[in-house]
């Protein structure tokens, strides 16, 4: 039984146990050395597991989903996948690691341990979503935000980045494209989507809800891992970092409803206090 | 910025996986140094390396510029 908004009270705890979605994880984050506390894991419940799963569409729909603000003290949680056992996050030379998530220090990243190509089961080379959640960003200059270029496998690349006056997205190296509806306060939402090869609107640059649709062919399937911070570029991070915290970033497929997510993301980061 | 900076020598000894999985990977900067961020050596994940990174000097960082 859960305590509901219906009754006036706010909702923070759940009475007869956690969902067995939460208890996976919690499960999760205790097998890759880490704790979470009762409390935080009751809000993530709340928040996050039990609307997903109401929702439907959401906890399938997702490769990997990891929430970095609002749980100091409980690092291994932040770097564990909420969605599967899988893509447990590398925090590479020490990014700051605080209330508002991860940040590059200039010189430090996350390898997300997400290879496209042998890893993405809804992440697909020509159906997929991805991005990242900042608070108050700056769209004064290049950070990249998340991504890989690998020149290996027919210059293949996936980049979300902020930049100046705008969001770029890259779905390969030869032509990037943009959405200039910038957002610079609260929770911003920066996500490139594609739901084709090629094709008018096959390719989605999101801030927030506003949707920049253009027609971009996709091209190889990336051979490398993910970076977060920066981009992978065959194995290198770029001298692009972001310096602003990122709460939280995702990879999955294009059906995933964007919508109903972001209300859910957002509704969990105020709750942990983000 | 500051950074540590350290010989090829110095990098390939130093980087690696720590405690908890942290990982510690240099960067060339736009002067050809291997470079890393110097809160690493205040980083308990990366205790058993501690002495070996207070020894490296601390530049100035010049970030590499990336076309791409």
């Amino acid at each position: 039984m859960r305590i509901g908004t219906q009754l006036g009270i706010p909702i923070s705890k759940i009475v007869g146990g956690n969902s067995a979605e939460a208890l996976a994880w919690k499960t999760w984050v205790e097998g890759n050395g880490g704790t979470i506390s009762q409390a935080l894991l009751d809000i993530f419940d709340i928040n996050f597991f039990i609307p997903a799963k109401a929702n439907g569409n959401i906890l399938t729909e997702l490769d990997r989903f990891n929430v970095y603000g609002g749980l100091v003290g409980f690092e291994i949680a932040a770097r564990t996948n909420l969605i599967k056992n899988a893509h447990y996050v590398t925090p590479v030379s020490s990014p700051t690691f605080d209330n508002s998530g991860y940040r590059s220090s200039g010189t430090s990243y996350l390898n997300l341990n997400f290879i496209p190509s042998s890893q993405g089961v809804k992440f697909l080379r020509n159906n997929n979503i991805a991005g990242f959640v900042t608070k108050n960003p700056a769209f004064s200059n290049n950070y990249r935000g998340l991504g890989a270029l690998d020149t290996n496998t027919g210059n293949a690349r996936y980049e979300v980045s902020r930049d100046v006056s705008r969001l770029t997205g890259w779905n390969n190296s030869f032509a990037q494209r943009f959405n200039t509806n910038t957002v610079t306060s609260g929770y911003v939402f920066c996500a490139n989507k594609r739901t084709a090869a090629s094709g008018t609107g096959c390719e989605d640059l999101l801030i927030n809800g506003n949707s920049s649709l253009t027609n971009n062919a996709s091209s190889g399937d990336i051979g490398i891992t993910h970076f977060e911070l920066c981009i992978n570029i065959n194995g290198s991070p770029t001298g692009s970092f972001d310096i602003v915290n990122h709460a939280c970033s995702w990879h999955g497929s294009s059906n995933l409803d964007y919508t109903a997510f972001r209300t859910i993301v957002s509704n969990l980061l105020t709750a942990l206090g983000v | 910025m500051k950074v540590l900076k350290a010989t090829l020598k110095q990098k390939n000894a130093l980087e690696g996986f720590y405690e908890e999985g942290y990982e510690l990977k240099f960067i060339e900067d736009a002067n050809g140094n291997w470079v890393v961020n110097d809160k690493v050596v205040n980083n308990g994940h990366f205790l058993s390396i501690r002495e070996q990174l207070q020894a490296l000097p601390l530049i100035d960082y010049v970030p590499k510029e990336v076309e791409l």
